[in-house]
């Protein structure tokens, strides 16, 4: 096995842990952290794509930075949404926030 | 760079992030996600790409973790609300995220990932770029993408700003 296949391996269990969180938890803080867990195992799919015989190609550097501030400032607007569905509804949880909202 | 190396950092990164996702103080969680984000630019930068890893730890581990805290002191930290019973979607959710790991980790257990030779420097310098800068040649190949990329940033900026605006607070 070599390291980009472990890597590989890596992002793919990160990506679907993320996925599981999403779909398990209560919380929309935690979903956040967990889309961001998503995130990390995208970027590090998208490394490790890239990963060549003399270390990482160019291209795939740039894309990741691209892909790790696209994140990070949906990542923003994502918890400042949760901020104001805080002080409307008053409770984080998606369930009761979708009984509250009929 | 020696591959028990790179299976120790993996470990290290799956048992962090998944402590993550399991705590249910959302503080705790957030130490274990900074310490995720940590890792994996240490991943980055243990392969040779510093720009990756060092803009990865200070996005991730820095500023994000800091908005989370933010938003933590905003809301209280509540924890993440327990006894409930399970409900059919998020066994239906869990279902499909384990079956879809099976179905990936087994198609990339059978056919690994063959490492193409790419010579980029040739090939940045025949169409005129700069080879020895990510981002330069960032910015020869997806102009674009970084305009969308500074409005997007614009947005979450915009976003957070009117959240401690003062006129939110007096509606």
């Amino acid at each position: 096995m070599i390291d980009q296949q472990i890597l590989q391996l890596t992002a793919a269990a990160m990506f679907f842990m993320g996925l599981a969180g999403l779909a398990t938890t209560r919380n929309l803080v935690k979903a956040i952290m967990s889309f961001q867990v998503v995130l990390f195992g995208v970027n590090l799919a998208l490394f490790s794509s890239g990963l060549g015989p003399n270390g990482p190609t160019m291209f795939s550097t740039a894309l990741l930075v691209l892909s790790i501030s696209i994140g990070a400032s949906i990542e923003a607007f994502a918890l400042s949404l949760v901020i104001l569905v805080y002080r409307h509804y008053g409770t984080l949880n998606p369930w009761e926030i979708r009984r509250l909202r009929h | 760079m020696a591959i028990e190396l790179t299976i120790l950092l993996s470990a290290l990164l799956i048992g962090v992030t998944l402590s993550a996702l399991l705590i249910k103080r959302l503080v705790y969680s957030l130490i274990m996600l900074f310490y995720s984000g940590l890792l994996l630019g240490c991943i980055f930068l243990a392969y040779g790409a510093s720009y990756a890893g060092l803009f990865q730890i200070i996005t991730f581990a820095g500023a994000v973790s800091v908005m989370f805290m933010v938003i933590l002191m905003l809301i209280g930290g509540e924890p993440t609300p327990t006894g409930q019973r399970i409900s059919r979607e998020q066994v239906i959710g869990l279902g499909l995220s384990i079956a879809g790991f099976l179905v990936v980790a087994s198609i990339l257990w059978q056919f690994g990932p063959s490492p193409i030779p790419v010579e980029e420097t040739v090939l940045a310098r025949q169409m005129g770029f700069a080879a020895d800068d990510p981002l330069s040649f960032l910015w020869s190949l997806r102009a674009w993408d970084i305009v969308f990329l500074v409005i997007l940033v614009s947005a979450a900026l915009a976003g957070i700003l009117n959240l401690f605006s003062k006129e939110g607070e007096h509606e």
